[in-house]
């Protein structure tokens, strides 16, 4: 059986961490040198290692060029909630929802 | 003369609208779509024996349907007759305004490229290769200045000249994708078939209504990574970098409006400030019209009509029915312009994002993120396009309660209701009672969208994503068309509704079943009689508040027409400060104009939450008006 990710179709497998909106069902433990998105600090360099956000709003931050590799900056981590990211010649502002889903590998 | 139909694409803030006002000047008219109450701009532009048909569709990102308005945008282009797409840019940030320049080169139909804000690009030190970048998509690339009329009839030239061909770029995405399109390509008559394809592996939902499919993978990632690769390896031969790192203003006028602690305090002394200048800078040219209305046209007018002998009662319905109702409202003019100017302002130049940044926190524990939070500024304007601007909210839920709270931001024509009670019981401190009504507004609206959100509308907490433009000085003729057309509808409202609603209510004060009768025997004495005792513990158990309250319903400015011709001097004898005060929060928050109503039950579509809106709003103002006049006594 296929495991479709972005419309998410099972729901046995739930993440501990992202709950059933998770896109890596039980299986989402950080690799080695990544955190979300929303633990960075302002004016740090980073790079798309997965979005662990799922269906259609997966779909949006992809197509807002939050593509896998993809490097980016954190301008804006002081909201307690939106983090500003400067990407792709622009600003983004992400809620808490999403930023934790967010992962990313610091790069100097 | 020949005939194209054009239409107007592109990304939020990349100059459209202003492009649009520029190309059709005041020649366009606004509707709304069929269905849903999404802005349809349309207009005609002449142009050497040309027609051409403008459309304005709504600021989107992809024509991938997030929301309704994408949606919109993207029916139309589909399903439309579409003789040329004009995709605006903003040309100092390519890279994002490319990728639905990318989307739309695919669809197969003619696009011009409308590169926006070169002078920003040469500020920026960026330099674009117009040449190379119109070879290698393959399309035609106008430099524009949109603000300053610059390229406009270079951009009018080529959308005339445009040739009725296809495109032929073509984005090759790697063998295995491309195996994938060439196995999914349809022939069909009005789509393009390696259209149909890509969007067969994206898994996107409009080819289902297209052609019958069954694919059961999702190559959207791939899709849309391999775009982006291709506008940065593009951008890379046509772009040349001569300053480096720039720091534009934008970085930093944010360094202090996004700050941790400046941030909400500069958004508070933002409001503040727009508040008490228009409330005082308007209230100059309000005593003005006031003057002129009723110290000098209507005695004129009186004793014109004095001379010539016409029968009393039309006498009095045009003295004291119309000028006076009519008048009354009119000259709440300027406050209402001031107001708007610098709502769209706030909109224009960028700031809207940082509130709705800055709020989010505080949004977000009530249940609602920062987003939902410039529907409510947009309130204080007027609830109709507001509560319309909630279809940029992308949760359901969100944009039910968005839509439930918003008639409880003070909107422009309650504020001569306010005005004009409060010089007459709180003379010197007409701005400070005025702002303690917007407040009392805000913090009702918050309360009970915690409420909602904890009760009606449980959901999970909604995503938040929205770009920070770079902020620009607002085009003055674009401000002013928009305040325009506002300014007209208050004016054409008060020639129309209020002028019917004036008449009426003058024959209601002046007849009875018998005919001619005194004013406390009329019908409106009647109908005032029999709901006034409901509003005996607000304060204002007088039948002529009551019958000013029920016309109100129709639009809040009645209120002032209706206490003009009703009360005249004897105000004083009605109202003591106090009750005044608990009937203008009452109006504050009563049942909202019939305009407000009929968006609710459109952009709800359900009577349902129509009339829930109105009984909750009801409720609402009986009980807080109550309260406050009842606590009043006791204090005062």
């Amino acid at each position: 059986m296929r495991i479709d990710i972005n419309r998410g179709g099972f729901m046995n497998n739930t993440c501990r961490k992202h709950g059933r909106g998770c896109a890596f069902r039980n299986n989402c433990d950080l690799p080695e040198g990544c955190v979300y998105l929303n633990n960075v600090k302002e004016n740090t360099n980073v790079e798309l290692e997965e979005l662990c956000n799922n269906g259609r709003l997966r779909r949006k931050l992809q197509e807002m060029g939050l593509t896998k590799g993809v490097k980016f900056t954190v301008i804006n981590n002081t909201h307690n909630g939106p983090v500003v990211i400067s990407i792709r010649g622009s600003k983004l502002a992400l809620g808490l929802g999403m930023s934790e889903k967010i992962m990313v590998k610091k790069f100097a | 003369m020949n005939k194209i139909n054009a239409v107007l694409v592109g990304n939020p803030n990349s100059g459209k609208t202003t492009l649009f006002n520029r190309l059709t000047g005041s020649k366009h008219h606004v509707g709304n779509w069929p269905g849903v109450t999404v802005d349809k701009k349309e207009g005609t532009v002449v142009y050497k024996n040309n027609e051409i048909n403008l459309v304005d569709l709504p600021g989107i990102y992809s024509i991938f349907p997030f929301s309704i308005e994408e949606r919109v945008s993207r029916e139309y282009i589909l399903e439309n007759e579409v003789d040329v797409i004009v995709n605006i840019v903003n040309a100092s940030n390519l890279e994002r305004n490319l990728y639905l320049t990318l989307q739309l080169l695919e669809l197969g139909k003619p696009v011009i490229l409308a590169l926006n804000m070169m002078d920003a690009v040469e500020k920026k030190g960026i330099e674009i290769n117009l040449r190379k970048l119109e070879k290698e998509l393959s399309i035609t690339a106008i430099p524009i200045i949109a603000v300053k009329d610059v390229g406009k009839n270079e951009l009018l030239d080529s959308i005339t000249e445009i040739s009725k061909d296809r495109i032929n770029f073509k984005l090759d995405y790697g063998e295995h994708i491309e195996n994938l399109i060439s196995k999914y390509m349809v022939k069909h008559q009005d789509y393009d078939e390696r259209w149909i394809a890509i969007k067969t592996i994206e898994n996107d939902e409009v080819i289902k209504d297209i052609i019958k499919h069954d694919f059961d993978e999702d190559y959207t990632n791939q899709i849309t990574s391999k775009k982006y690769d291709y506008i940065d390896e593009l951008l890379e031969k046509v772009i040349v970098y001569k300053k480096n790192n720039y720091i534009g203003m934008t970085d930093y006028i944010d360094k202090v409006t996004t700050h941790k602690y400046f941030g909400i305090p500069i958004f508070l002394m933002i409001m503040a400030f727009v508040f008490f200048l228009t409330f005082n800078f308007g209230g100059i040219f309000v005593e003005k019209l006031d003057f002129l209305f009723n110290d000098i046209f209507a005695p004129f007018v009186d004793a014109t009509l004095l001379k010539m002998e016409v029968f009393p009662w039309l006498r009095s319905l045009i003295v004291d029915g119309i000028i006076g109702g009519v008048g009354g409202v009119l000259v709440f003019v300027p406050t209402i312009a001031i107001l708007f100017v610098f709502i769209t302002i706030l909109e224009d130049s960028g700031y809207m994002a940082r509130a709705a940044l800055i709020m989010d926190k505080w949004m977000r524990k009530i249940g609602l993120n920062g987003k939902s939070f410039i529907p409510m500024i947009m309130g204080f304007g007027c609830n109709v396009p507001a509560i319309m601007s909630t279809k940029a909210l992308e949760d359901e839920n969100d944009r039910l309660v968005a839509i439930l709270i918003n008639p409880f931001m003070s909107c422009g024509a309650r504020l001569p209701v306010y005005a004009f009670l409060s010089s007459i019981f709180f003379k010197g401190y007409e701005a400070i009672v005025t702002f303690s009504l917007y407040l009392l507004g805000v913090l009702i609206a918050i309360l009970m969208a915690f409420i909602f959100k904890k009760t009606l509308f449980k959901s999970e907490e909604s995503p938040f994503i929205m770009e920070l433009p770079d902020y620009n000085v607002p085009d003055i003729k674009s401000v002013s068309i928009h305040v325009w057309e506002k300014v007209k509808g208050y004016i054409v409202n008060a020639g129309t509704v209020i002028f019917l609603a004036s008449v009426l209510l003058w024959f209601a004060l002046n007849y009875n079943f018998a005919g001619p009768s005194e004013f406390v025997n009329s019908f409106g004495a009647m109908i005032g009689k029999s709901i006034a005792p409901i509003f005996a513990p607000l304060g204002f158990g007088d039948w002529r508040a009551a019958l000013t309250l029920i016309s109100g319903a129709v639009a809040k400015e009645i209120v002032v027409a209706n206490m003009h011709i009703l009360f005249g001097t004897t105000i004083n004898l009605i109202f003591s400060p106090l009750s005044a005060y608990s009937f203008m929060v009452f109006v504050l928050l009563y049942v909202p104009c019939v305009a407000t109503i009929g968006t609710i039950k459109r952009e709800t579509n359900s009577w349902k939450w129509m009339f829930f809106s109105i009984f909750y709003q009801l409720i609402i103002a009986w009980t807080v008006s109550m309260l406050i006049y009842q606590i009043g006594l006791l204090i005062f």
